[in-house]
């Protein structure tokens, strides 16, 4: 039996309930209810049960940009910034039924005032609000940098007590267990009380870690580091959608659109192989060679600023379970990192990245571009459908191979 | 949008991949069924026109990615019955599926949704990665972590 029809086999009891159909009938007679008030005018939609997807477009209200200095503690770190340590669930439970979970040590950095007012001027945006239902969502301030790392930072408000929603103090960024297992990757571990952002239109994508900042019964602080990527085109605004619950079943999306500020500039240093890292006082973006046998099967074990007073900035683990970035993302071989500290890139002298690389090699031992390690094989017949499929081509061999690249100017 | 007919038939055909997709991602009865219904409520009220089956499917696919990914994200996610309990609800032809479904359940999300895709739907490493929005590359490389995981995780199973 072929791997494909074990694994279908395998899968194949897997079913919709029964009543699958009969919900979505009752969905479309609420949305017909719906689309009915609205006409009317007779009622406000709060009155009906609706699906998350309601956008409710109210009052924004535009902020001035003023100073940033308690922004920029925020994002980066005050005084009291060090570190701190948080019991992160994980997606496993014991023979008991309790959810498993990690103690992760995460470390902040203080935010030295005049540096970030000179290498991120112009690059911070005031932010807007909405306000519906006794309850105000708050963009307050937004900085962004050209190689699309950046944060804001946010607040959900309502005098007379927040909707019952989740809190969590949880914090994380792009780590790893011990036995080289990562956790971050596509949201497997869902982030409680955080709003989602998107690009609008078909263009970029957006991934963003959050960090409470303060949270009672009638005000959430948080601030949400975010990396931008996907699409060349340099974006006008970002959507930023919050969500709030009033009855635990269904969530009221309420919609921000931001406008973005100009972004903070990128310096770009590059290593022996085509290799790139674009650097920015929020973070760094590592680009493989575009013939890189690799895809994104690479890694760092051990990544380094170097400044040009000789200290250093250990960006991965600089000792287990410690988190001293805010958000790692891969794309397409492509890996971002945002700093959990301000970084003035005129004071980098270089960046070191030690690991190695996973891919394959030719008879001769060349490495082979990963886009043409696999190649289309014959179509094959599943079921009742003629289906295409993709191998890896004949005589090529894994290879690993150490990386050892040193990034300048 | 599509005529009362044309969209029963279409759920009818289509929701059992739907919930399959969904449950690889959030490994919930619950949330697979809620991100079912909102596909399938999704294609109803869409106006896109479909040039044919394949193209439906594709499209319901990206929209099942997409609610669940939503649905991961978002701090109201269900928290029902114990995984294991669904699982003991499943009938399989043969112990080593249900050794196969623990394994392929014990992998990763990001692994599992390629792995629905790649084998079971039958779709090639390129259109898995037009699917998910990620390079054919990084399809490739969930592929081969998948299958070494699966590999370990059914030795190490037939060892004890």
């Amino acid at each position: 039996m072929t791997e494909r029809k074990r694994i279908q086999r395998a899968l194949e009891p897997l079913h919709a309930s029964d009543d699958t159909l009969e919900e979505v009938f009752a969905m479309i007679e609420r949305d017909k209810a719906v689309k009915h008030l609205k006409h009317t005018g007779r009622n406000t939609l709060r009155t009906v049960t609706v699906a998350a997807a309601l956008v409710l477009a109210l009052s924004v209200t535009a902020y001035a940009v003023g100073e940033y200095t308690g922004f920029f503690e925020t994002v980066f770190g005050d005084e009291d910034a060090g570190k701190q340590t948080y019991d992160l669930p994980l997606d496993s439970w014991d023979d008991e039924g309790n959810q498993r979970t990690m103690e992760i040590v995460t470390e902040g950095q203080p935010v030295d005032q005049e540096t970030a007012q000179r290498v991120l001027d112009g690059s911070v945006a005031g932010g807007a609000s909405v306000t519906a239902g006794g309850v105000t969502c708050a963009v307050e301030n937004i900085v962004l940098a050209d190689n699309g790392v950046g944060a804001l930072t946010y607040t959900v408000e309502a005098p007379d007590g927040l909707p019952d929603m989740t809190v969590t103090d949880q914090v994380w960024g792009y780590f790893y267990w011990d036995d080289g297992y990562d956790i971050s990757a596509d949201g497997d571990l869902g982030l409680l009380n955080a709003p989602l952002l998107f690009i609008p239109g078909d263009g970029g994508m957006v991934d963003e870690r959050t960090a409470l900042v303060s949270a009672t019964e009638t005000k959430i602080e948080a601030t949400v580091y975010m990396a931008l990527f996907g699409d060349e085109t340099w974006p006008d605004a970002l959507d930023v959608y919050f969500f709030l619950d009033e009855d635990q079943d269904r969530a009221e999306a309420y919609k921000l659109t931001l406008a973005l500020p100009e972004p903070a500039q990128t310096t770009v240093l590059t290593a022996d192989g085509g290799w790139t890292a674009k650097l920015s006082p929020m973070g760094l973006v590592i680009e493989p060679p575009a013939d890189n046998p690799y895809g994104n099967d690479y890694g760092f074990g051990d990544l380094v600023v170097h400044m040009t007073d000789g200290s250093e900035y250990v960006v991965e683990l600089a000792e287990p379970y410690t988190v001293n970035s805010r958000v790692g993302t891969v794309d397409g071989g492509i890996k971002r990192w945002v700093f959990n500290r301000l970084v003035d890139p005129a004071a980098v002298e270089s960046v070191t990245a030690v690991g190695d690389g996973n891919g394959y090699q030719d008879a001769d031992g060349s490495p082979v571009p990963y886009d043409q390690a696999w190649v289309e094989v014959e179509p094959e017949l599943v079921g009742d459908t003629w289906t295409s499929s993709t191998a890896l081509r004949e005589g090529l061999t894994e290879m690993n191979v150490a990386l050892d690249l040193t990034f300048t100017k | 949008m599509l005529s009362k007919e044309r969209f029963t038939a279409a759920a009818q055909k289509y929701m059992d991949m739907i919930f399959r997709l969904a449950f690889s991602y959030l490994k919930s009865r619950e949330d697979a069924d809620d991100a079912t219904q909102n596909v399938l409520f999704a294609l109803y009220k869409t106006d896109k026109a479909f040039e044919s089956a394949e193209h439906m499917k594709a499209w319901l696919i990206r929209v099942t990615v997409n609610e669940c990914k939503k649905i991961l994200r978002s701090p109201w996610r269900r928290r029902g019955e114990p995984l294991e309990d669904y699982e003991n609800t499943l009938r399989f032809e043969q112990p080593q599926d249900r050794e196969l479904y623990a394994a392929v359940m014990a992998l990763d999300g990001k692994y599992r949704a390629v792995i629905v895709l790649y084998y079971y739907e039958g779709y090639s490493i390129r259109e898995t990665a037009q699917l998910l929005g990620v390079p054919p590359a990084t399809v490739g490389t969930r592929l081969a972590r998948a299958r070494q995981q699966l590999k370990f995780t059914l030795t190490e199973a037939e060892r004890l």
